[in-house]
């Protein structure tokens, strides 16, 4: 058995310092590892990023995370990962790791991912360049994540994002702006490799429980939608 | 055109203070009731008003004292007065701390009042030298409202809105428009459809650094405006109210927004 506690959308900046670590002293008891999918900060400043990187520097369970839109929004996601690793935290975008844990070895595959939506309603590389653009990046995202499972040799695997893969898990947030929290094109790159369960954040207002067309456990790992420190999911 | 004596002996002395200023060469304009008259408003009852510059002030009396006219000490630091019989004669050249420029005589233009051709003050001048001048103390609409319907279409209405900015003009540029006197788009009264207003205050949610908040829902429903969603913390519902007001000024703004909690019992959930 392995147990993954996962977290996103701490969205952490000075006047959230301390805030959220008080909740983590359980955390050796709870689990092996700790995910965080993405929007760790609010502006994606270098300043949040310390903030974050001190919240979850010296745990008990090494950590894993993505970054998510917040933590891009000062157009340095280079520098916020920079940080984040020199506090030992692994950051993942397009590749996988894998963790040993007590109970076998835990792969864990991270993209950010992107909007773009599902199918049905679901934007297409058509017309003006911005368009293109905008689902090119989504495609290139969730191309990410299936070079990272791939090569995966673990005996659990996770696929960590921050937009979510399916909808199941958006049940909440208004319809409309479903295609603007996830693409489906993430759920497809976990069917196609053998993973235990698929977390994200990105949909503050959605649910925890949802499912891939494969049939791949998703959980809604947001903090508004948890109410709780973290999600803690035994696999095995 | 006959008018009744009072009106006469107003006119009267317009003409004497006009000739006067004319032939010793001090710069001036007709301005409130009568400036008003002179651009078709009805005539006014009450005192005779130019506009002169401030550093033209005691100058004009002394000329007006030539020709027999009898200055008055003025209690107020912005006007002199001067009495031709019963008539009274306000020479205005600071109005609310504005004082009168030679611009404003500049753009004042040459017209028949009776019987003689005087520079009388531009209609939009002369209205927001009427809204500067209501205080606390003074704020009577009846004249301005008078002056308002009168001048309308001479009026430079986006001037007005943006030079006469106290509380009293723009409660009076809203009473315009509940009368009908002005367009909407002249008052400062919103008419923007409130499905605009609720999109750009959510994005304005999200894009102004102080709140970076996406989630927010916002509901417009005439004059108020509800906000609901979660917040990380405290500090942050603060600084989405204080935005949300900022960006909707004069509108109620009510708080359904929610702090999230994380203190819920950590459990585990078993995939099997």
């Amino acid at each position: 058995m392995i147990t993954v506690a996962a977290v996103g959308d701490v969205h952490l900046d000075e006047e959230m310092r301390g805030r959220y670590r008080r909740r983590l002293g359980g955390l050796a008891g709870d689990a092996d590892v700790l995910l965080l999918a993405g929007d760790l900060t609010k502006h994606g400043t270098v300043e949040e990023a310390r903030v974050v990187a001190e919240e979850f520097r010296g745990l008990p369970v090494p950590v894993v995370a993505v970054l998510g839109n917040h933590d891009y929004q000062s157009d340095a996601p280079d520098a916020v990962a920079e940080v984040l690793r020199a506090e030992g935290v692994t950051v993942l975008e397009g590749e996988g790791t894998v963790v040993d844990c007590p109970g076998g070895r835990l792969g864990v595959a991270g993209a950010k991912g992107f909007a773009m939506g599902f199918p049905g309603r679901c934007a297409s590389e058509f017309g003006e360049p911005e368009m293109k653009s905008f689902v090119r990046h989504s495609r290139e995202a969730a191309e990410g994540l299936r070079r990272a499972l791939k090569p995966l040799e673990a005996d659990a695997v996770v696929a960590l994002t921050h937009y979510s893969p399916v909808e199941d898990t958006l049940a909440g947030e208004p319809p409309e702006i479903f295609a603007f929290l996830g693409s489906y094109l993430l759920a497809e790159a976990i069917d196609a490799s053998d993973v235990d369960l698929a977390v994200h954040g990105h949909a503050h207002r959605g649910t925890e429980c949802g499912t891939t067309p494969g049939g791949v456990r998703v959980r809604n790992v947001a903090l508004p939608v948890l109410g709780r420190p973290y999600g803690v999911y035994g696999i095995g | 055109m006959e008018y009744e004596p009072h009106i006469r002996d107003m006119l009267t002395t317009l003409k004497r203070v006009a000739g006067a200023f004319k032939a010793d060469g001090v710069p001036f304009a007709l301005t409130g009731g009568f400036g008003a008259f002179a651009r078709g408003a009805p005539p006014s009852r009450h005192d005779v008003d130019f506009a002169v510059l401030p550093e033209d002030a005691e100058r004009a009396l002394e000329v007006l004292a030539k020709a027999g006219l009898r200055p008055v000490d003025a209690v107020e630091d912005w006007l002199v007065k001067a009495h031709d019989g019963d008539v009274l004669v306000d020479l205005i050249h600071s109005p609310a701390d504005s004082p009168v420029t030679p611009a404003q005589l500049a753009r004042a233009t040459p017209l028949q009042v009776d019987s003689v051709r005087l520079p009388v003050m531009e209609a939009t001048d002369l209205l927001v030298m009427r809204l500067r001048a209501l205080t606390e103390h003074e704020c009577d609409f009846s004249g301005p409202l008078a002056t308002a319907r009168a001048l309308r279409e001479q009026v430079d209405w986006g001037r007005v809105r943006a030079e006469a900015g106290s509380p009293y003009a723009r409660a009076f540029l809203v009473l315009l428009h509940q009368l009908g006197v002005v367009g909407a788009e002249h008052s400062g009264v919103r008419h923007e459809p409130p499905q605009y207003a609720a999109g750009h205050l959510q994005q304005a949610l999200a894009e102004d650094p102080r709140t970076a908040e996406q989630g927010i829902r916002v509901r417009v429903a005439g004059d108020d405006v509800y906000l609901s969603g979660s917040v990380s913390c405290p500090r942050r519902r603060d600084r989405v109210l204080e935005v949300a007001r900022e960006r909707m000024p004069g509108r109620r703004i009510h708080d359904e927004l929610s702090v999230v909690r994380f203190d819920g019992p950590v459990r585990e959930e078993r995939l099997t």
